[in-house]
């Protein structure tokens, strides 16, 4: 189907900026870990990885739940 | 056994045959025969060993080779024991618990170090890094969720056409990037 290949394309094209930008803005983040130019508390420190590790494994939860969109509506 | 003997009265008075002459299988309550020898069993054996605080092989092998150990204690029992209870000459000797005792100490102290570092770094935070850490995390991070966030928007297979392969390389690379961030903050 042509419909299918197109909506792959655009799953790639998006997949390939979208990953990239978050890989970046995560590297961003951890440069604050130098400690010559920041100082943090522990607890801070665990908040960070606590929220970025919460947004990973939600995209990871609507990844897993394969029936979002496929379902179609029946009368 | 006894010789009936009309002198043998004579003879224990005068200290020339006992009266019940010892015999090596009523003293010895053998439990095994290893090479036409009867040993006691591993725990008896280790029993009258213990007593003599030995604290290392080499003394027991000097103890063993130079003194009588008793009757049915062997001097090699690493040999004769062998699949028959055998654990270790630490065993054997008690060396075992001390050593365990000793290395809890250890332990414990390193525990204490490390409470005494965690206390220093929380006295010595940085107010004026610690401002500017706070600034910026609170700029960067809103836009780490969202970036991420938008990953997730991918997962609507009305608008998008994935595998399953696809998903996978994206989560791995993401836990990755978090993976270099959490060694960073450590």
């Amino acid at each position: 189907m042509a419909n299918s290949t197109q909506k792959r394309d655009k799953f790639i094209e998006l997949a390939k900026s979208r990953v990239n930008r978050a890989i970046n803005m995560i590297r961003l983040i951890s440069n604050l870990a130098n400690k010559s130019h920041y100082d943090y508390t522990p607890e801070q420190a665990k908040k960070i990885i606590k929220a970025l590790n919460d947004e990973v494994k939600s995209v990871e939860a609507k990844f897993a739940s394969k029936k979002r969109g496929t379902e179609e509506f029946t009368l | 056994m006894m010789i009936a003997n009309p002198y043998n009265d004579e003879l224990i008075r005068m200290g020339v045959i006992r009266e019940k002459p010892i015999s090596f299988k009523k003293t010895v309550t053998a439990k095994y025969i290893f090479k036409g020898k009867k040993y006691l069993s591993y725990e008896d054996a280790r029993r009258q060993i213990l007593p003599l605080k030995l604290d290392s092989v080499d003394a027991w092998r000097k103890y063993a080779f130079s003194n009588y150990l008793g009757a049915g204690i062997p001097d090699n029992p690493d040999v004769v024991y062998y699949g028959r209870g055998w654990v270790s000459y630490n065993h054997w000797l008690g060396i075992a618990e001390k050593t365990k005792i000793k290395k809890i100490i250890k332990v414990r102290k390193v525990q204490k170090v490390k409470v005494v570092k965690k206390e220093k770094i929380s006295t010595q935070l940085n107010l004026n890094k610690n401002q500017k850490f706070v600034e910026l995390s609170e700029k960067r991070m809103p836009k780490a969720i969202k970036a991420i966030k938008l990953i997730g928007n991918l997962s609507n297979r009305s608008n998008y056409f994935y595998l399953d392969s696809d998903t996978a390389k994206i989560l791995k690379e993401l836990k990755n990037s978090l993976k270099t961030l959490k060694k960073k903050f450590k």
